[in-house]
């Protein structure tokens, strides 16, 4: 096996591509959630793993990555140890990155530079010498362009001798060899490394990057300044906002069309039956539900790919520091908050760009009260409900909802840094890398790898949470007699009227109208009516409380169970039927089921309440623990019912 | 006449490179400077003033909190 290393920004990642394609496998380092990428090679025609460790700058063991990777490359802790070693090695940054080459040396593992960003180097008439860095550094050096895809033969050649153990090892530089320490800030052997890696730096590269280091410079004058940074950051992160939801609305869309007559064609062929609707409600419209997310995260991440690649995200950071500073949170916990507003699930694993364990898991828990596209399809229906006909009322609805979601999480992330995680807040110190051209293909990889991860660990428990909501919502089932016995008369008359048609309208309507009774009687609707009492101070009843537990597999399922709910066709749902059924509901006092408070209080549940078990499976993967998932659900539910409870008897009050 | 002068990182001037002697602040804080070479005998300078700053050292822009910056003790000349 071949540890790979380098600095961040050094283009490892792009080098990790080249070298094993699209053969990487995803995983954590034991015991930890940080992530762990697996490739292979081809090398002296015997297959090699490549381990890619975390980019760093040190292996001082100061941070997790720190400490992890230094026991990777030495093979502690149950670490396979890897044969030999490449660094990866900026050449326009040469004396930074040679700090971390003298420490993987000083660690004994067998080592070859990848010394990278040969074309940019070529470019600025920047020459580094090889030959003198080999002698320097004890250890080969290969000049590659890891973007042109440059030089690569020539390393994997290179790590041969290496891996068949026929290489010398020269011994430490002087400079190097006082004694090894793993733990010293402050030492003085650490300011002996970076004078080694400053001499070594002057004395084998000639020139210096001055056209990139005067562009970054200019560049910096308007992005990173405190207004126009700020002014260039809302438009930069508007254009995300726009491309995500212009462009994944079109392959969402379709995979919603395409499940739907999936479903439907087999349906067809299938007897109908509880094995019909297992296998088409159930199974395919569970399969669905996990592909309709992966274009806005295979997008998003792709976006975040390129925005971080060319040096713009380190940026963003800078200038939203000082204002997230003010909740507790880094600037880096920007980009996971906006991400949220398109799906909770990719912010989540966005989120370990943030250094800090505590920073990481506040945001972790406030991200979902962010208002995700799941929500959209439920206040579009309130606000058909409250404000059909005012488009102005409607929008101003929805900005409303998106500012409480806002307002909710910055305030539960400052109370939650000043008690439960409480801790200073890390001040900023952050490299700000060369500004370049992103590149297209790592992007793409990294779309391919996020999306890879979603279907392989939300995916399975999002299909498993529909074919469980599927379940919960068929059964216990009622023969022909009771179902008969238990529905209404007027219902049951018109029902029986449909089917003597004959005609599959006929046998459509019946079943719509058998749907409500089915649905009551069934897990859900006993679930609904027990729970009832504990939703009635928000203004609820037993069938509003089915639709809130089916949400709980995603919030969107509102509409279409309140659609079966009140006997509206799946298919009329997002019509104006449901609404004009909605509001002919009446209470058993003749009061309007939905009026104003009950409507108003379901809107604020809905923003606030995590009603996403995929996130909750998420939110457990990326802290490692159940506890903090759990925790989340508590609060999150405490915060909504609250909200929702002074809502709903508010406004009865007021509004009489 | 030139005169070397002994400031705090966040107080010295744009482009006047300076060579820090001492580091006082948390251990977490003196860990994740170091790595990135703000440590005693590296040279540094100020490449935009403000909070937070943009410091130059061993080559690189870092984005620098001014709290942290003021911890740095800086002295001009060799």
């Amino acid at each position: 096996m071949i540890a790979l290393i380098g600095n961040p920004n050094t283009g490892k990642t792009t080098l990790f591509n080249r070298l094993t394609g699209l053969r990487a496998k995803t995983a954590n380092f034991p015991g930890t959630t940080l992530e762990r990428r697996m490739g292979t090679l081809i090398a002296g025609g015997r297959r090699v793993d490549v381990l890619d460790l975390p980019g760093l700058y040190g292996l001082n063991a100061g941070s997790l990555e720190e400490r992890v990777s230094r026991d990777a490359l030495l093979g502690n802790d149950g670490h396979r140890k890897p044969t030999a070693a490449i660094v990866v090695v900026d050449q326009t940054h040469l004396a930074r990155n040679l700090y971390l080459v003298g420490q993987v040396r000083e660690l004994g593992v067998p080592l070859v530079i990848a010394l990278n960003m040969s074309d940019l180097a070529g470019a600025e008439g920047l020459r580094v010498d090889t030959a003198t860095l080999e002698r320097e550094l004890g250890a080969p050096v290969v000049a590659i362009s890891a973007r042109a895809g440059t030089g690569i033969p020539a390393l994997v050649e290179a790590l041969e001798p290496l891996l068949a153990g026929t290489a010398t090892t020269a011994p430490l530089p002087p400079a190097l060899a006082q004694g090894s320490c793993s733990n010293c800030a402050g030492c003085a052997h650490n300011a002996a490394r970076f004078d080694w890696a400053e001499d070594v730096a002057t004395r084998a590269s000639e020139g210096a990057p001055h056209l990139s280091a005067r562009r970054t410079a200019a560049l910096d004058r308007v992005l990173a300044h405190p207004v126009a940074g700020l002014v260039a950051f809302t438009v930069v992160m508007a254009a995300l906002f726009v491309i995500l939801f212009g462009l994944a609305e079109l392959p969402m869309g379709a995979i919603e069309r395409a499940v739907a007559a999936f479903g439907d064609g087999i349906g067809a062929r299938l007897p109908d039956g509880d094995l019909r609707s297992f296998v088409v409600d159930g199974v395919i419209g569970g399969v669905g539900g996990v592909l309709v997310f992966l274009p806005q995260i295979c997008l998003l991440f792709f976006l975040l790919s390129l925005l971080e690649d060319s040096g713009y995200l380190a940026r963003a950071a800078f200038v939203m520091d000082r204002l997230m500073g003010k909740v507790g949170l880094p600037g880096k916990a920007f980009v996971p908050m906006l991400s949220a507003h398109a799906c909770a699930i990719p912010a989540l694993m966005s989120t370990r760009v943030i250094e800090d364990r505590r920073d990481r898991l506040v945001t972790i828990l406030v991200l979902p009260l962010l208002t995700c596209s799941a929500r959209l399809p439920v206040y579009a229906m309130i606000a058909a409900l409250l404000f059909a006909g005012q488009p102005l009322l409607g929008g101003a609805m929805f900005a409303g909802a998106y500012a409480l979601g806002i307002v909710a999480a910055l305030t539960m992330a400052f109370v939650f840094k000043r008690s439960l995680l409480k801790g200073e807040s890390q001040p900023l110190v952050l490299e700000l890398p060369t500004y370049k051209m992103p590149s297209l293909r790592d992007a793409a990889m990294a779309a391919f790898d996020r999306g890879a991860v979603f279907l392989q660990k939300a995916g399975t428990v999002i299909l498993l949470i529909s074919i469980g909501m599927w379940a919960l919502s068929t059964y216990p089932k009622l023969s022909d007699a009771e179902l008969a016995a238990a529905m209404p008369a007027a219902a049951r008359e018109e029902a029986a009227a449909a089917r003597a048609t004959g005609s599959a309208e006929g046998n459509a309507r019946a079943a719509t109208l058998e749907a409500p009774t089915r649905l009551e009687h069934a897990a859900a609707g006993r679930v609904g009516k027990a729970i009832e009492p504990l939703f009635a101070p928000l203004g609820f009843d037993w069938r509003i409380d089915i639709g809130v537990l089916s949400s709980f597999a995603a919030r969107e399922t509102l509409v279409s169970t309140l659609a079966v709910v009140f006997a509206v066709g799946e298919d009329e749902a997002e019509s104006a039927s449901l609404r004009e059924a909605l509001r002919a509901q009446r209470r058993p006092d003749g009061r309007p089921l939905f009026d104003t408070a009950t409507a108003a209080s379901l809107l604020v549940f809905f923003a606030l309440a995590m009603q996403c078990l995929p996130t909750q499976a998420v939110t457990r993967r990326e802290t490692g623990s159940w506890a903090f998932a759990a925790f989340q659900f508590v609060y999150m539910t405490a915060l909504a019912w609250s909200a929702a409870f002074v809502t709903y008897q508010g406004l009865s009050r007021v509004l009489g | 006449m030139k005169v070397d002068f002994t400031c705090d990182l966040a107080t010295l001037p744009e482009g006047q490179p300076a060579r820090i002697e001492a580091i006082d602040a948390r251990d977490l804080d003196l860990a994740r400077l170091e790595v990135m070479g703000l440590c005693a005998g590296r040279t540094v300078e100020v490449a935009k003033t403000g909070d937070p700053l943009i410091v130059r050292v061993l080559g690189t822009r870092i984005g620098l909190a001014a709290s942290l910056a003021r911890a740095i003790r800086v002295r001009t000349g060799d």
